[in-house]
């Protein structure tokens, strides 16, 4: 399956107080990626604002700005159109002796260590570590991960925050996709399989209509490398991601990712309201 | 008349550097020796109390827990021979050099890994590596504009490399006042000796940092970024600040504009072109580093990747001076500059190999243990030294993150008369020579700081733990060296790393 995909994604907040001056940086702008093209993109900033545009470390576009005037209110555009596909995977298996090879341990390092977000407590660890021990490939390893993470871990909303990491979200035991995410890639990084966190949209209905609009969601899932790189999605219990998931960024965690970021001086500001509308073009 | 020297013995095991070149016949010391004699103990000392008073009343301080203290200056200098340190300089230049093509490629594409030459995870696992700061500079900007190795002479008598400093090394300043103390408690030594100047620093700075402006500026505003008075190298900032004629600045004074960097001024505002800044990496910029910093301009990290500032040093130098990279400095010398290191370091255990790592779990009590990370001498456990507890935490420590640590020999390294009460005894000192980088070349303080460990027998030498500090004298002409310290080319590793098929002179 291959279509094409409208992604206009709003973010506006509100300040009880001017505030006289902001810096911000929105990692909101689709990645091209083997089985996603960005046909075409942009970001609009109200207040205007003077865009620069980078792409960091992880290959995410990123789009900086400062506000200088007074404002009360934010609001900030992506829209994107993109062209996705299932993605293609080659079946490339990687046995236990690959993974516990150094030089493989070596390339895989960045997506191997534990970050703040990905910590798990040693206790869980050593479980996951010993449920795995006798199961040959790195497939059947992950399906033990997602096995674990489905009974120890359930879809909440409103209980963790944006900074909760992988041990609070389980010993909870109720999380959001951000925490299915840092519980998932935490496993797998503790049995030794590279993973890392993805960022995106969703688009919730499976077969819609050309022109038709969808309420999508800003969401996150898990790619981890079996051999190859696949997607995974823990929150939902989709064990391949296709071509309803939009990738935005990549990452070790959340804070590699995060949409949008800012520092700003003057009021406080209420909880952003964000719409994410996808509309499917061919 | 006796000599205060008759009783001097140098210090068992150790190295001391006035006993060697004395039975050498070096006139240098000789003639050191035989002023202080003439000009007896006690004068010497009065004009120490005399000048180290009026350094005080000057502000001339650290500060350490919040007091102000002043740094002790030993009235006997060090001297090094301008023959020993012309190779020296050659080495630390050199070193620089192979350290600034490193951490550009490290920021770059990092061929250095693509080669294996170095493992992936010295890089992806260092604390230090700055994935935000991950971007290359302009062709006029530097990463490492100011650094302050610190070098020991090990029992051999050969200076070799204990850490390099390359993030917002300190010290510089001391260089420059004890130099002019000196002439103060010793002005009969200055008429005879030819002592190499180090007063020149502040300008040679100045004309680095300016050479690192923005490109289409005519007339840069550089200024120096402290973190504030309550910072222990307050005095320094502010030093370098006045020495160069520049704006001494804190965050505060700061903001950033559409990726221009502006100081507040009672006027207006003025567009600042270089900062050298004096305040880690952390709190540079709290949209990446520690958002709840007060400290830190937000805006400054877009402003320095989009080329409206330049900032020296560069974000990010730590991962050049983990303690962990150090232990590739052979690898690393030899793949940017196809050369053999002139400067040794000492020998260093790599932890993440097990049997290294057993090694050293094994043998604690007999070496040194140290973050990688750290600086100022935060966290080393001297395992001669260390307590039962503290060995067992090392150990602890060392299982857990063995990424996180490096051990090494102890060295016993030399010593250097010092005054003490009323006689003259043998103390342990280290050295910090500073060298500053443009894109035109290198610089390098003739001497740099002695650092003076000032307890008999003790091996530490920080300002904050009871150190002192002595001149140090690069004299020329007079000397004979005694050792030669010409680099051998002897060590040949048994397969060629990386890009260099090289031949080696014999």
């Amino acid at each position: 399956m291959k279509w094409r995909l409208e992604i206009v994604h709003t973010t506006k907040y509100t300040y009880q107080e001017d505030v006289y001056s902001s810096y911000n940086e929105v990692r909101m702008t689709p990645k091209n990626t083997s089985n996603q093209l960005l046909l075409s993109s942009s970001i609009a900033v109200s207040p205007r604002a003077s865009l620069y545009n980078y792409f960091d470390y992880f290959g995410t576009a990123v789009t900086y700005f400062d506000l200088h005037r007074r404002h009360n209110n934010l609001d900030i555009t992506s829209s994107s159109h993109v062209e996705i596909e299932d993605p293609r995977t080659r079946g490339v298996r990687l046995s236990p002796i690959e993974m516990s090879d150094p030089s493989f341990m070596d390339a895989f390092s960045e997506y191997l260590t534990t970050t703040t977000y990905t910590q798990v407590s040693n206790g869980v660890a050593s479980q996951i570590q010993s449920s795995v021990s006798s199961v040959e490939t790195a497939e059947d390893r992950l399906s033990k991960v997602v096995e674990f993470v489905r009974e120890n871990l359930h879809y909440r909303s409103g209980i963790t925050m944006v900074s909760s990491s992988a041990s609070e979200a389980l010993d909870i035991g109720f999380g959001v996709c951000q925490d299915f995410a840092h519980v998932t890639i935490a496993l797998l990084r503790s049995i030794g399989l590279p993973a890392r966190y993805v960022s995106g949209y969703l688009y919730p209905n499976k077969d819609p209509e050309v022109g038709e609009s969808s309420t999508g969601e800003s969401h996150a899932w898990v790619e981890v490398f079996v051999g190859e790189w696949i997607g995974i999605d823990p929150s939902n219990c989709v064990d391949r991601t296709n071509h309803l998931y939009v990738t935005v960024a990549k990452g070790r965690d959340y804070g590699d990712v995060t949409p949008f970021r800012g520092v700003y001086f003057g009021g406080q500001s209420s909880p952003p309201i964000v719409t994410v509308t996808m509309t499917r073009r061919a | 008349m006796t000599s205060p020297f008759d009783l001097y013995r140098g210090s068992a095991g150790a190295f001391d550097e006035f006993i060697v070149n004395s039975n050498a016949k070096d006139e240098n010391w000789l003639g050191l020796a035989k002023s202080i004699e003439n000009l007896g103990l006690i004068e010497l000392k009065r004009r120490a109390i005399e000048v180290e008073q009026t350094q005080a009343a000057r502000g001339i301080t650290f500060t350490v827990g919040g007091q102000e203290r002043t740094f002790p200056l030993d009235p006997l200098p060090r001297i090094i021979s301008y023959e020993e340190w012309s190779m020296v300089e050659l080495g630390l230049m050199q070193r620089i050099a192979a350290l600034e093509a490193f951490l550009d490629d490290i920021y770059g594409s990092q061929e250095i890994v693509r080669d294996k030459v170095i493992p992936k995870r010295l890089i992806s696992n260092a604390t230090q590596f700055s994935r935000a700061a991950s971007f290359p500079l302009k062709e006029y900007q530097m990463r490492i504009t100011v650094a302050g190795l610190d070098l020991i002479r090990d029992e051999t008598g050969e200076l070799v490399v204990l850490e390099d400093n390359l993030r917002t090394p300190s010290g510089v300043s001391y260089v420059i006042e004890n130099r002019r103390a000196m002439a103060r408690i010793l002005p009969e030594l200055f008429e005879n000796y030819e002592i190499e100047p180090v007063t020149d620093y502040p300008s040679r700075l100045l004309a680095s940092l300016i050479s690192q402006a923005p490109t289409q500026v005519s007339d840069p505003l550089v200024v120096v970024l402290t973190p504030g008075i309550y910072n222990s190298a307050y005095f320094e900032h502010a030093f370098l600040a006045r020495q160069m004629g520049v704006p001494l600045v804190e965050p505060r004074d700061l903001f950033a504009k559409g990726n221009e960097i502006f100081v507040r001024t009672t006027k207006a505002s003025r567009r600042v072109d270089v900062i050298y800044r004096r305040i880690d990496d952390e709190y540079i910029d709290p949209l990446f580093f520690k958002p709840d910093s007060y400290l830190g301009i937000p805006g400054l990290l877009n402003a320095i990747r989009a080329g409206g500032v330049t900032i020296a040093n560069a974000i990010g130098n730590g991962v050049a001076d983990d303690k962990l990279t150090y232990a590739y400095l052979n690898e690393i010398v030899d793949y940017y500059l196809h050369q053999k290191p002139l400067l040794k370091n000492i020998e260093t255990y790599r932890l993440e190999d097990p049997d290294v790592r057993k090694f050293v779990i094994d043998n604690v009590e007999n070496l040194v243990v140290k973050p990688v990370d750290a600086s100022g001498g935060k966290g080393i456990v001297i395992g001669s030294k260390a307590t039962e507890r503290e060995i067992e935490e090392v150990r602890i420590a060392i299982i857990a993150n063995p990424r996180g640590y490096i051990a090494q020999r102890i060295v016993n390294f030399s010593t250097i008369p010092t005054v003490v009460g009323s006689t003259i005894e043998p103390r342990h000192a280290d050295l910090r020579p500073f060298i500053v980088s443009s894109p035109d070349g290198r610089y390098v303080v003739p001497g740099g700081l002695s650092r003076v460990a000032l307890n008999s027998g003790s091996m530490i030498v920080n300002s904050s733990q009871g150190g002192g500090s002595k001149d140090t004298w690069i004299i020329k002409g007079r000397s004979r060296p005694r050792i030669s310290i010409a680099p051998t080319f002897s060590e040949r590793r048994e397969q060629p790393i990386g890009l260099a098929t090289k031949e080696s002179a014999q």
